[in-house]
């Protein structure tokens, strides 16, 4: 006697894949955040006990090593930057300044910018750093 | 005479492409996406004008040098040691508030690396002090 197998097509089921594809796009959509500034150059020290940095009202300010002070892309001096943080206190009282500054900066630039945030009454400050591995 | 009745097409969108589409636009924001994966140290800037009276014995000095020593209350000592002084201290007296004095010529990097070890012996009362003041 001989069996006959019958021979069934091998298909993958695409009907789904669409599917599939726009919740992986929305995913995609809702957890990407545009990089708004591209700042400056800097390298930001290493630290061990890090901390995640929130997400929402958050600014940020750059620092670079030869004393260049960045602020939604465009360079500030110093005395100006209690100005412009007023301003954005107003706009947001919940404002959270991350400040990434290079490792090398002499700290008495950081210090006038703190003094800075500290006339601007915003006084939520996050250092920017890289996590220590190892 | 009598013209042929038009045939009636059943009225359908092609769904072939959607997948395609979807995968576009889904490659396009996998690779635009930066996750927030910032990290840092938070710190609190002191209100304006705001004296904060505090019992001298509870200070603690952390000068941080030019070159980047440390010293505790005048006593020189390494990181590591840095962490291992703060939690005694603050075992002995926990209301300890941690001072760090940095040279105005110093490195960012020192003083951040002085408040990390702060972080690491969980230290929770530390403050910046101003580096002009003699």
């Amino acid at each position: 006697m001989k069996l006959i197998r019958e021979k069934v097509q091998a298909t993958i089921p695409t009907a789904s894949m669409a599917d599939i594809a726009f919740l992986l796009l929305i995913f995609f959509m809702v957890t990407t955040t545009f990089r708004a500034e591209t700042g400056l150059q800097v390298i930001i020290p290493q630290v061990e006990a890090a901390e995640k940095m929130p997400a929402r009202n958050l600014t940020h300010i750059w620092i670079s090593k030869n004393g260049l002070v960045s602020i939604d892309d465009a360079l500030v001096s110093t005395e100006r930057i209690s100005d412009i943080m007023a301003r954005k206190r107003q706009i947001n009282p919940d404002i959270i300044v991350s400040v990434k500054a290079d490792k090398s900066t002499g700290y008495k630039l950081i210090e006038d910018v703190l003094n800075e945030f500290v006339d601007a009454s915003v006084l939520r400050i996050h250092l920017a750093a890289r996590k220590k591995r190892g | 005479m009598k013209l042929h009745e038009k045939k009636i097409k059943g009225a359908e969108i092609p769904t072939a492409s959607m997948a395609d589409i979807a995968f576009l636009l889904l490659i396009f924001f996998m690779v635009t996406t930066v996750f927030a994966n910032e990290v840092g140290l938070q710190i609190m800037l002191p209100e304006k004008g705001e004296e904060v009276k505090v019992k001298s014995e509870n200070i603690q000095r952390i000068y941080v040098e030019e070159k980047g020593e440390l010293r505790l209350n005048g006593e020189p000592v390494s990181q590591d040691q840095l962490v291992d002084e703060v939690k005694k201290i603050l075992a002995e007296n926990k209301d300890a508030i941690f001072s760090i004095k940095t040279h105005p010529r110093a490195q960012y990097e020192y003083m951040v690396n002085a408040l990390d070890k702060l972080r690491l012996a969980n230290a929770e009362r530390y403050s910046l002090a101003p580096s002009s003041e003699e």
